[in-house]
């Protein structure tokens, strides 16, 4: 929340320069890899019995890419801001682990495994320092929605003789608050044209399996914190 | 890569990668009794009979067979062990046989399953992938002849085993009794295969090489030797007040309970033949009933002469020797028959308690069966009896006067290596010690001088086509020091050690302990 209210802050303060300044529009392209924490943990119910499932996975690595469209403005000696939308879309995490059956671990029978691709629209900023007119190191953050999706839950048998449940658990789609913090920098390399390289923090949000109709209760399969360590390398086009 | 062996090993890898300890433990265990005939011709029935046992140590509910294949359905059998009704199978550790049988007309190849599941599919489990259903399908029609059917026994195997008499009913029980079964009457029809006349020898030949494929075929099923008569029986955990352990060797219910095969030590699994994987392990032998199934040598020729021909004899090793079952042959040999003293053969009065066929002679022929009175081997049709130890036997009249009279003094250069170039596949060889000898075979038999009984494959031990590959051959504890695989011995089939299995025909213990052979193929319908 501490995080929220400081971005709130920053585009609020920003408001003033942006509104008397000269405007640039500004396309990027990023792209890299995210470090994503899609651990999964908890205890189902099917009456009368239980089942747990344990996450193997803290953490699965994907690509991350998005598009940036906003504007660029100078509001001091050297510095400017870039305030605009972007959205960014996953390779599919993949989140795995072991189904005991009965919570008993010597019912370790089935393995599980299920994918989470994550879209999200955020409102999102950027402060930078020019220096040697070229090099643009920046300060970066954003918030939006996320809308995570949860799909293919499959079961593997751990041997010949064990067999998945007949209906699996069903795709789901949870939409979730998002928000990033980064650092990086910029280098023109044409009149219009920056290339840059920087990491940043991303809170995904939750993403849950739906429900099995075997099942006599709601809970389901989440990866619940979704937080990404991301190192992103993107090409800017200043109008 | 298929999907099953992908997801196999998906599991595997992250089963392995996500837990410390690594276990398995099926919900059912499912694992075979009788598997389905490899390969059917197309319109052919297929049957597979498996035990399934709630292995969940939970009371399940709402079990069921799951996603049967078109063209396999579970048929009732009235045997004592098969599931009238799945919920059969609720309680913890309840266990019992289901029989299925696949239409290959409508089923096509067959690969995996059963599956069957409790809670409406949430806990599924399958036979080990060795044990899963597996059959093949040729394209019709399927061929009518005799020659193309010899180890088709796909008519035999829709037919139940087990007749509604227990056996007996109030002590150590052998469990049920044999069913009489018949050959296929029609597509093809086997009854005109068979023959009795010595001479026919297309019918004689195809009745030998199917008496083969029987015993072949029951050998693969993996069985005990156990005191039962027929081979989906097991010995109840308290057979008639007593726990099955306590089964003494010369009852009814008793399962061999060797879990160290002298002379074993060379890292075999609990059976010699278990390969230590999916349901072959000690532990599914020892403590999932695996080792309460199966048949004793007299109960397996019985058994296999009905499921190859619907042929009935005792499955008594001394009545099945010809002995008579009122005791007072039990020491009787071939060669001590007496003219008031004669060994039985079939009279067909009860089938089921007939003697096997007729008595070999030395020459390789039979006895010349005139009448009761005038039975002989090697000398003049008007006798004399008994018969100048003309039969094949290694125990000669008259015996040593030093000899007592339960343990006859075997002269075993009385078989010579000539004379068994004289016996024919399917010959049942008796052999005979005396009951309380201490003495190698004894044990089994409390009554009879005749305490076992093997069949004669007439194939040696080697790597040609038609022979019985070393590999094949199971150890013998009674020949301690050289019960392995020579290449070049006899291969019989017997039940015995730890049931039914190909074996060394070794001097030490089968040659030289020969009381007399018996020829059914040509001499019995």
């Amino acid at each position: 929340m501490q995080i929220r209210i400081l971005l709130a802050y920053f585009f609020i303060m920003s408001f003033p320069i942006i509104s008397f300044a000269t405007f640039r529009p500004v396309v990027a392209l990023s792209s890299g890899l995210a470090i994503t924490n899609v651990y999964s943990s908890t205890v189902i119910d099917f009456a009368p019995f239980q089942n747990s499932y344990i996450g193997r996975n803290h953490y699965n690595t994907q690509f991350d890419s998005g598009l940036f469209m906003g504007v660029e403005t100078a509001f001091s000696c050297n510095f400017t801001t870039q305030i605009g939308l972007e959205y960014f879309v996953n390779s599919s995490f993949k989140e795995s682990g072991s189904v005991y059956q009965f919570t008993d671990p010597l019912f370790n029978n089935l393995a599980y495994r299920y994918k989470i691709q994550s879209r999200r629209i955020s409102l999102a900023a950027k402060i930078s320092r020019a220096f040697r007119q070229i090099w643009h190191p920046y300060i970066s953050a954003s918030m939006g929605s996320a809308s995570n999706k949860a799909f293919h839950y499959t079961e593997y048998p751990v041997t010949s003789a064990d067999v998945p449940m007949a209906q699996p658990f069903d795709n789901h789609t949870t939409s979730a608050f998002t928000y990033s913090i980064g650092i990086g920098a910029d280098v023109d390399v044409a009149e219009h044209w920056r290339l840059g390289a920087g990491y940043r923090f991303v809170d995904l949000g939750k993403a849950c399996l739906g429900v099995s109709p075997l099942q006599s209760s709601t809970e389901t399969i989440c990866s619940t914190h979704m937080n990404a360590n991301e190192i992103l390398v993107q090409i800017s086009y200043l109008g | 890569m298929n999907n099953t062996f992908q997801g196999i090993l998906w599991g595997l890898i992250l089963s392995v990668i996500s837990v410390n300890s690594w276990s398995d433990t099926p919900v059912f265990l499912v694992t075979p009794n009788t598997r389905v005939m490899p390969q059917l011709a197309r319109s052919q029935l297929g049957t597979a009979i498996y035990q399934v046992i709630n292995n969940s140590n939970r009371t399940l509910s709402n079990i069921s067979l799951k996603n049967l294949p078109l063209g396999i359905t579970q048929v009732a059998n009235p045997g004592p062990d098969y599931c009238t009704s799945l919920t059969t199978l609720n309680g913890a550790g309840s266990l019992c046989l289901i029989e299925l049988q696949i239409n290959s007309s409508v089923s096509g190849n067959v690969n995996g399953g059963p599956v069957i599941c409790a809670g409406g599919g949430l806990f599924c489990s399958q036979p080990y992938v060795l044990d899963q259903l597996s059959m093949q399908v040729t394209p019709g029609p399927l061929s009518q002849t005799c020659d193309a059917n010899i180890a088709n026994f796909s008519y035999e195997l829709t037919q139940p085993f087990d007749s509604g008499t227990i056996d007996p009913g109030t002590i150590f029980s052998w469990g049920p009794a044999r069913n009489q079964l018949f050959l296929s009457p029609s597509n093809p029809n086997l009854t005109g295969c068979t023959t009795t006349d010595p001479t026919n020898t297309d019918g004689i030949s195809w009745m030998q090489m199917r008496v083969l494929s029987a015993e072949h075929f029951w050998v693969g099923q993996l069985l005990n030797y156990c005191h039962h008569h027929v081979t989906d029986f097991y010995t109840p955990p308290t057979s008639y007040g007593a726990p099955r352990t306590t089964i003494q060797p010369t009852l009814g219910g008793y399962c061999s309970t060797a879990t160290s095969l002298a002379p074993a030590n060379y890292g075999q699994q609990i059976r010699w033949n278990y390969s230590g994987t999916g349901s072959e392990t000690a532990n599914n032998w020892v403590n999932k009933n695996r080792m309460w199934y199966g048949v004793d040598c007299s109960d397996f020729t019985s058994f296999i002469y009905n499921f190859a021909f619907g042929i009935q004899f005792n499955s008594d090793t001394g009545y099945q020797a010809g002995q008579a079952n009122n005791g007072t042959q039990d020491d009787l040999l071939p060669n001590t028959q007496t003219s008031g003293s004669l060994l039985g053969i079939p009279t067909y009065s009860v089938p089921a308690n007939d003697a096997a066929g007729l008595l070999l002679c030395k020459d390789g022929t039979v006895e010349t069966r005139s009448g009761l009175s005038t039975d002989y081997c090697g000398s003049g049709p008007s006798g004399p009896v008994p018969s100048n130890n003309g039969y094949f036997s290694v125990f000669l009249y008259p015996q040593p006067v030093t000899t007592d009279r339960h343990f006859p003094e075997p002269t075993p250069g009385n078989i010579t290596p000539a004379m068994l170039e004289l016996l024919k596949p399917g010959d049942l060889i008796y052999l005979g010690f005396s009951p309380d000898s201490g003495k190698h075979g004894d044990g089994n038999n409390p009554t009879s001088v005749v305490t076992h009984v093997i069949t004669w494959t007439g194939k040696k031990i080697g790597y040609g086509p038609n022979d019985v590959n070393p590999a094949q051959i199971a150890p013998e504890s009674v020949c301690p020091t050289n019960w392995q695989p020579q290449i070049g011995d006899f291969a019989i089939i017997d039940s015995h050690y730890q049931g039914p299995d190909y074996r060394d025909f070794t001097p030490c213990f089968y040659q030289n302990n020969i009381w007399g052979v018996r020829r059914v193929i040509g001499y019995m319908h």
